[in-house]
């Protein structure tokens, strides 16, 4: 089982001219759509992608109805891979804030990429991996004993 | 806007009349532009393949000046 951070969950919707590691989160999602990962992340991941589409309606990056299309294509996906048994959709509770506010201090990150990192210690010992493609994170995900990966590399 | 009329039973009207009293909608008209919305995800009737949302996010990336990835980053700097 490994978890996925946004930072890199987010990959599979980018365009490879803009994006590095596509191809790794690409195969990766493809093999949890067929069962054959197990992939992990915090309810959270669903808010943040739906924010970045949404700050590029806000910044008129993209149109209302291109809006309507990449969130329609994420939510299929998320069905798709949930109803595979390809996605584990933790949920977030007030302690998953609370223990997360260790991180914060002990590490200096946003409460975000922490609480992404207090879900994936939650199930340190059945974590194989812990992707991300946010450098701090992942050296904050090091120190906690966890073995990384970063698909930009 | 065009207009769109249908025949419903009573308890259809009664439905759409509630949530509009509760405030859940602003108009009746809402609650059938929100029902047919969904109805259009369940049968993924405005599916679009994984290349087209990549042509989409592409665009927004040369817009932006951002990748994808990147505004994450700028989500999480900004909460």
């Amino acid at each position: 089982m490994k978890y996925i951070d946004t930072s890199s969950f987010v990959k599979y919707y980018g365009n490879p001219e803009f994006e590095k590691g596509i191809e790794k989160i690409t195969e990766l999602i493809e093999k949890a759509k067929q069962g054959k990962e197990i992939l992990v992340t915090s309810i959270f991941t669903i808010g943040e992608v739906v924010s970045v589409f949404d700050r590029w309606i806000r910044i008129k990056a993209i149109t209302e109805e291109e809006f309507s299309k990449v969130l329609t294509k994420f939510l299929l996906d998320i069905e798709e891979l949930n109803g595979a048994g390809g996605l584990i959709i933790e949920s977030i509770n007030p302690l998953s804030i609370v223990f997360s506010i260790e991180h914060i201090i002990k590490h200096h990150l946003p409460i975000n990429d922490s609480l992404h990192l207090y879900t994936a210690l939650t199930l340190k010992l059945q974590i194989e991996q812990f992707i991300s493609s946010d450098e701090m994170q992942l050296n904050a995900a090091k120190n906690e004993g966890l073995t990384t990966w970063n698909p930009e590399e | 806007m065009v207009i769109m009329s249908s025949d419903v039973t009573k308890e259809i009207k009664h439905m759409a009349e509630q949530l509009v009293e509760r405030g859940i909608y602003k108009s009746k008209s809402e609650v059938v532009r929100d029902a047919i919305r969904q109805l259009a995800y369940k049968y993924s009737l405005n599916a679009v393949s994984l290349e087209e949302v990549r042509k989409i996010t592409g665009k927004a990336s040369k817009k932006s000046g951002e990748s994808i990835s990147q505004a994450v980053k700028k989500i999480r700097e900004e909460a």
